[in-house]
């Protein structure tokens, strides 16, 4: 071995431990953050939060029922109009409209996608809130549709490309009616694909918080109103974190848990769709 | 009986067919044959109309179904397609339908509702298929589980269910080995009893013994058309002597 030799060998290995340090910074926030978040918001993750409406400043307990029934009701709302707009947009897109067309949508629903999330609570403002007077429920879902739906038509987009040619050709040459193409052979082959994407979307805008302050405003009361203010998981931990009360921390962090393992919960599940549809497909 | 006349085809002024005509007697099964890139397989495609769905395809002269235009504007392409059905290179059975509903798919996508009239055409169509034996006990199974000679005749039963008057075979064997390829065969002879059928192939054996008439085309033109017995034994070109002996193509 001559020295020009070794000092290759040496500086390969000097590379390789150098990308290993930055593989373990990037993914070291992630364990960090999931070993803070659990080492304080167990302790306060416990039935009352489910049950229990906050209480008034400085008095113990209380819970985060009206946040939880508000995020359900404000992302529930959302996807209830983003997901069918989404997923017909996409097909629109992929089955009907021509080339020209559907990359013009298609850049629409890129830049829509990299828009800020307040902006659109912004603009959810100016349509929603103020024709109506007050803040309400219904505006915070107006944002969140508008942030859920180029995820939702960019993914089931992504997954109706992936079935193939053939199968539309097939389906002509049957004398099949394009939009039944479309829906009853399509859009079922790229159901399990689909069904991710919506999943993701939901996650992304259940933690929204940007958007919340100016629209769904937060209520400390229990409201299933869709025309009144309404309070959000995201936005309830917002005000509890950064209220001076110890209490409130802690019922923050409680919030916080809870979002983070539904949102775990809701991406291991389109993991699991996606690997179960792949199993199947394979034998 | 399907004929086409002077038929021109060009993808973005790029011409592939340069005017072919060529008529297919009812009953009878025809071959086109021909080299790689010859138009056989364009040829085939604009007689359903297959064309409409890719961009920048033009199809000009005229295709008949029993003295009837196809290319008449404000037809339906929808409509001849039913009339004119189509079986692919590569199997391509829907793979979220079970067996039985990929057999009736054609009708119930189409509307058609009487499920049991649906049965019935299912059950007959996948006997004309000759594949019935051999799915009845697992009509709802997923088609993949099929073998590709299966799948194959999955196809044109589901093609057959829509009852067409024509049925078009795109190189239907390429992808099978030579027992499937037998049933292919054997299949297509008891179809000619009540179908007009126009196979594409670029095996000459299959085109020999598996069809009535046989038309080669060779750079977009077609070159001699007949009886296969005559293409095959005593061609009038000796472009098409030199194809079918295999001197080039």
């Amino acid at each position: 071995m001559n020295r020009g030799h070794v000092y290759r060998k040496i500086l390969g290995r000097i590379m390789e431990g150098v990308c290993l340090v930055a593989a373990v910074i990037a993914v070291l926030p992630l364990f960090t953050f999931l070993w803070h978040l659990f080492a304080q918001g167990f302790s306060s993750l416990s039935f009352s939060m489910f049950t229990q409406l906050p209480m008034p400043p400085g008095e113990l307990g209380g819970g985060m029922k009206n946040a939880i029934l508000g995020s359900v009701l404000v992302v529930g709302l959302a996807t209830v109009v983003g997901i069918p707009v989404g997923i017909g947009a996409a097909i629109f897109m992929t089955e009907f409209a021509g080339p020209t067309i559907a990359s013009a949508l298609r850049f629409a629903c890129d830049v829509l996608s990299g828009i800020p999330s307040i902006v659109m609570g912004l603009l959810a403002y100016q349509i929603v809130v103020v024709p109506m007077h007050h803040f309400s429920a219904v505006s915070g879902s107006v944002a969140l549709a508008f942030i859920m739906l180029p995820v939702v038509v960019i993914t089931t987009q992504e997954m109706l490309y992936l079935v193939p040619h053939s199968l539309r050709e097939a389906g002509h040459a049957l004398g099949i009616p394009t939009w039944r193409i479309a829906s009853s052979i399509i859009l079922r082959a790229a159901a399990p694909g689909v069904l991710t994407g919506m999943i993701l979307s939901v996650s992304r805008i259940a933690g929204e918080t940007a958007p919340m302050l100016f629209t769904a405003f937060g209520n400390p009361y229990l409201s299933l109103d869709p025309k009144s203010p309404i309070s959000t998981l995201p936005h309830m931990i917002f005000n509890y974190a950064i209220s001076p009360y110890d209490d409130w921390h802690r019922l923050a962090w409680g919030g916080a848990l809870l979002l983070v393992l539904g949102i775990l919960g809701a991406t291991l599940l389109s993991r699991f769709i996606l690997w179960w549809h792949q199993r199947s497909l394979n034998t | 009986m399907l004929a086409c006349k002077d038929l021109k085809i060009d993808f973005d002024k790029k011409v592939v067919l340069k005017g072919v005509s060529l008529h297919f007697p009812a009953n009878k099964i025809s071959a086109i044959i021909g080299p790689s890139g010859c138009g056989k397989s364009t040829l085939l495609r604009a007689f359903n109309r297959m064309h409409d769905l890719t961009r920048g395809a033009h199809v000009t002269g005229s295709v008949t179904l029993n003295g009837q235009e196809i290319y008449t504007p404000g037809e339906d392409p929808v409509l001849v397609r039913r009339r004119i059905g189509m079986v692919f290179q590569k199997p391509n059975p829907f793979p979220t339908l079970s067996i039985f509903e990929n057999t009736i798919s054609g009708l119930r996508l189409s509307g058609e509702r009487n499920s049991a009239r649906l049965k019935d055409v299912a059950e007959q169509s996948l006997m004309d298929a000759a594949l019935w034996d051999e799915v009845k006990d697992r009509l709802r199974s997923n088609p993949t589980t099929l073998s590709g000679g299966q799948q194959q005749r999955l196809c044109i039963a589901r093609a057959l269910a829509v009852n067409p008057e024509v049925l078009l075979m795109d190189e239907p064997c390429s992808a099978l080995d030579p027992i499937a390829t037998a049933k292919i065969e054997e299949l297509m002879f008891r179809l000619r009893e009540r179908l007009t059928l126009v196979i594409v192939t670029h095996n000459m054996q299959q085109a020999a013994r598996a069809s009535d008439l046989t038309a080669f085309l060779w750079m977009g033109e077609l070159v001699e058309a007949g009886d296969t017995e005559m293409i095959f034994t005593s061609p009038k070109k000796s472009m098409t002597e030199d194809y079918i002996t295999g001197r080039f193509g």
